[in-house]
């Protein structure tokens, strides 16, 4: 399967090539790692969305519009993500292959990803003072916007109180109430002061030859002076509590459950395949537990779903379902939880689990943004897993093996969104 | 069975095409080396097939709303009690299935097992079994799918300017029905419809993944059964030129205003004319309204729009339509500002640069749906339920002229086609 091959572009600084013949496309990602902290989150998230606006050689959004379109419709964003206690300001670009194009596409492409972050626009010693207020709105209205989507809402207003202390409750893209205090100049400092000292990741995935790649990436950073310190990557540890209930009251037509248990095992733990097979036979998959007794014999939801935070240790469950079924649905879940905790599974789930887990692996590399996600890893661990080897893994999990990783998981904190009084 | 081969070039791919003796459509898009394959089983049966004639009789019947995609929750029973679900597992596979306004479609994606998941779809689609116990599951489980899009504000703002420019065209009603609508649901409504438009002869199946075609070609020789089959009567009703209402209002619980501002396009077209007005009406909205456009310029940096900005274009047999919108606080502003933009190309013309720009960029996001099984299977099936040849599209755009375009802006984008759908935070 494709493989991730690591280069040092200098110290801190990596590149991840995924040289894969099939894409009729280039996919390139630059990430600039910084400690997910609340006082700094709103910064990186304002600054990746200015970036986005404007580059040093296309010194507005149209002309990059422009420029992206010409490039035979080159998409590219700026943004942020975060796992575990890293936020990352991410720059991307996916473009089609020169062999198509007839044209040195792909070697643009790669330039206008680096460039959105390394050589944006600036005048008078800031961030163009227009640029800024203008994204500051935008901005505002994308985290005022978390609430329109109401299943991602709920979970992450779960996660929020679950979390609460730890850098997992921080939300990557920021904080409405830090918005207005912001300046252009003092984002441009900001960003003077992380672009040279914060670790840098590169994919690229498709068609591409490294040796011209890498000298490509060193002549580009040969104007910069890194000074750069590693970042350790601190997954939680803490240990669940009293159980928490949280309610929240909108005018909805539908309530929103979410369940964040906590399970100890992270993916750097020898039980994490074993943990990932639990899950799958509990609630990820339309073989799964929660799929065929809560949706299908109690016909409760239209979906219900547990997923892990690989990095966090958390497991999370959500589902759709009538304000007046919240206890009902609840009771549903804890009832499949405990069916797997003690080993009220046949083989044949245990297996199907298994092959949906080896299956899903394998068509990763069909993806190329799936496959950099995945081997974003390497940047956690130097012993994480390639693909084949997960498949390997998984494919040794025993029931024991689930039944000890499912020991340690527990419910710590639930959530519902409810309806106000007038709906319910 | 017999099969055609043919290699584009321009995309670098093979497309084998061939009929089955039920007058089923089956194509293969080979892709070496890749772990995927995806296979997908769709009939042209979609919510907007409300009144038709079932097969065999002459009198024509109407069925509740809702029933195209209460019927493809229901593919999934089968006779012993088990769900079409319980084998995809078994092989890892992952599947799934929609209904759209035309189609409904069943599908699944494998890395190993191909054969067996294959022969699978095939059999389970054409296995119906329908039980008065099993179709009252169901209303509980679609009634909470149906809850669930009425939360989500901009499914409300895109459903409601549908009612908005459609006053008979059943496109105005939402594909999952009502919670009221399918309570009318029984086995009767189930294989009344069933019979008529899951006949091998109004389906298609389109497979992409690194498959040898014979196989495909046999398996489906092997599983597909000889039933009644023939060409489907559906029944639309006349469809006014006229919008059904300019103006539309609801609220939910969305953190601004959105809007969604509809232009109906009352020229239906067919084959490669239906390519070509998708591809004009593409060209117009990103002209009019796109990322490098002056009217995104402007009012993305007055503020008037933000990020959720977009816009669409729908172009099926039965309707067509375009449409602009996302958060804005003054929609009626918007509106005015989508009228002025398409009154300054009325009136100097379209640009050739930025016309020549925008056909680059449409090529390129051809090509690049190429790289994934999935999109490649969904776009080839459309071939057989819109009855056109997609892969024609990179040539069909490259004819289009600045006369095609100034024809079609002033067929579509006028005032009186113009329809503004709003959804209003509730009052804090």
């Amino acid at each position: 399967m494709s493989n991730a091959v690591k280069y040092a572009v200098s110290d801190n600084i990596n590149l991840y090539i995924i040289d894969d013949k099939r894409y009729k496309t280039v996919y390139s990602c630059v990430y600039l790692h910084r400690k997910l902290v609340r006082s700094e989150v709103t910064y990186n998230s304002l600054l990746s969305k200015v970036l986005k606006t404007a580059t040093a050689d296309y010194p507005s959004l149209n002309e990059l519009n422009v420029y992206a379109e010409n490039l035979y419709g080159c998409i590219f964003d700026v943004g942020v993500s975060k796992r575990a206690n890293i936020q990352s300001i991410v720059s991307s670009t996916n473009v089609v292959s020169d062999r198509f194009t007839g044209e040195n596409t792909q070697a643009q492409a790669i330039g206008l990803m680096l460039d959105l972050l390394f050589k944006p626009y600036v005048s008078d010693g800031a961030f163009c003072e227009e640029y800024v207020l203008s994204q500051k709105k935008n901005l505002y209205d994308d985290i005022e916007g978390l609430i329109n989507d109401k299943r991602s809402y709920a979970s992450v207003r779960c996660i929020e109180e679950m979390c609460k202390g730890e850098p997992n409750a921080i939300v990557e893209i920021g904080y409405a109430e830090d918005i207005d205090k912001i300046s252009a100049k003092d984002l441009y400092e900001h960003y003077k002061s992380i672009i040279t000292s914060s670790p840098i990741d590169i994919f690229v995935v498709g068609d591409v030859c490294a040796d011209t790649l890498l000298a490509m990436l060193k002549d580009y950073f040969s104007d910069f002076n890194f000074s750069i310190s590693p970042l350790t990557i601190e997954c939680s540890t803490k240990a669940p509590g009293e159980v928490k209930l949280v309610e929240d009251n909108l005018d909805v037509n539908q309530g929103k459950l979410a369940m964040g248990f906590r399970s100890g095992i992270n993916v750097d733990s020898p039980l994490y395949y074993a943990l990932l097979t639990g899950n799958s036979i509990f609630g990820s998959g339309a073989h799964s537990k929660l799929f065929n007794n809560v949706r299908e014999k109690m016909s409760l939801c239209y979906y219900a779903y547990s997923r892990l935070d690989k990095y966090n240790s958390l497991m999370l469950v959500g589902s759709g379902i009538e304000f007046v079924n919240f206890e009902k649905t609840k009771n549903a879940v804890m009832a499949e939880l405990e069916n797997v905790r003690d080993g009220s599974f046949t083989d044949d789930e245990l297996n199907i689990a298994k092959e949906y887990i080896i299956s899903s692996y394998k068509s990763y590399e069909d993806s190329p943004g799936i496959l950099v996600d995945y081997y974003l890893g390497f940047s956690f661990s130097d012993k994480f897993p390639s693909l084949d080897e997960a498949c390997e893994l998984v494919a040794k999990v025993t029931r024991e093996d689930v039944l000890k990783a499912f020991e340690n998981v527990k419910l710590d904190t639930v959530y519902f969104l409810n309806g106000k009084e007038a709906h319910k | 069975m017999n099969y055609s081969k043919r290699y584009i070039e321009s995309l670098d791919e093979t497309i084998y095409e061939g009929v089955h003796s039920t007058g089923l459509r089956v194509y293969v898009i080979p892709k070496k080396g890749y772990s995927k394959t995806y296979a997908i089983y769709g009939t042209k049966f979609g919510s907007v097939n409300n009144r038709f004639v079932p097969l065999g009789t002459d009198a024509d019947i109407t069925v509740p709303d809702g029933v195209a995609h209460f019927l493809e929750h229901k593919m999934f029973e089968q006779p012993d009690g088990s769900n079409a679900f319980d084998t995809f597992s078994k092989y890892g596979a992952n599947a799934n299935a929609f209904t759209s306004f035309t189609n409904t479609c069943y599908l699944f994606s494998c890395t190993n097992y191909f054969k067996e998941c294959f022969t699978h779809l095939l059999s389970y689609v054409q296995q119906p079994y329908f039980t008065d116990e099993n179709i009252k599951k169901e209303q509980g489980i679609i009634g909470q799918e149906i809850k669930m899009y009425d939360d989500d504000g901009e499914w409300v703002v895109e459903f409601n300017m549908l009612k908005a420019l459609y006053s008979q065209n059943p496109v105005r009603i939402d594909i999952a029905g009502t919670v009221e609508s399918i309570s009318e649901i029984d086995t009767d409504v189930l294989y009344n419809c069933y019979n008529t438009y899951y006949n091998p002869a109004n389906m298609v199946v389109a497979v992409s993944g690194d498959i040898d075609p014979q196989i495909v070609f046999d398996l489906v020789e092997q599983t597909v059964k000889n039933r009644q089959n023939g060409k489907v009567t559906s029944i639309y009703p006349d469809e006014p030129e006229a919008v059904a209402q300019k103006y539309i209002e609801a609220r939910s619980s969305v953190a601004k205003t959105i809007c969604n501002i509809g232009f109906k396009d009352n020229y239906l077209k067919t084959g490669d004319e239906l390519i070509k007005r998708e591809a004009v009406l593409k060209l117009i909205v990103n002209i009019l309204a796109g990322k490098s456009s002056d009217f995104y310029r402007e009012n993305y940096e007055s503020g008037l729009i933000n990020d959720t900005f977009g816009t669409d274009v729908m172009t099926e047999l039965p309707f067509s339509c375009i449409s602009f919108g996302g958060e804005c606080e003054e929609p009626k502003l918007l509106k005015e500002k989508i009228l002025a933009s398409a009154d300054k190309y009325r009136t100097q013309g379209f640009n050739k640069d930025e016309f020549e720009r925008i056909k680059r960029s449409f090529f390129g996001s051809f090509i690049r749906s190429f790289n994934n099984v999935e999109t490649i299977g969904n776009l080839i099936c459309r071939n057989f339920l819109s009855d056109v040849d997609i892969t024609r599209f990179p040539k069909i755009c490259q004819s289009i002229t600045e006369e095609d375009l100034s024809r079609a802006l002033n067929e579509v984008v006028t005032e009186e086609n113009c329809v503004l759908s709003v959804v209003l935070p509730f009052e804090k």
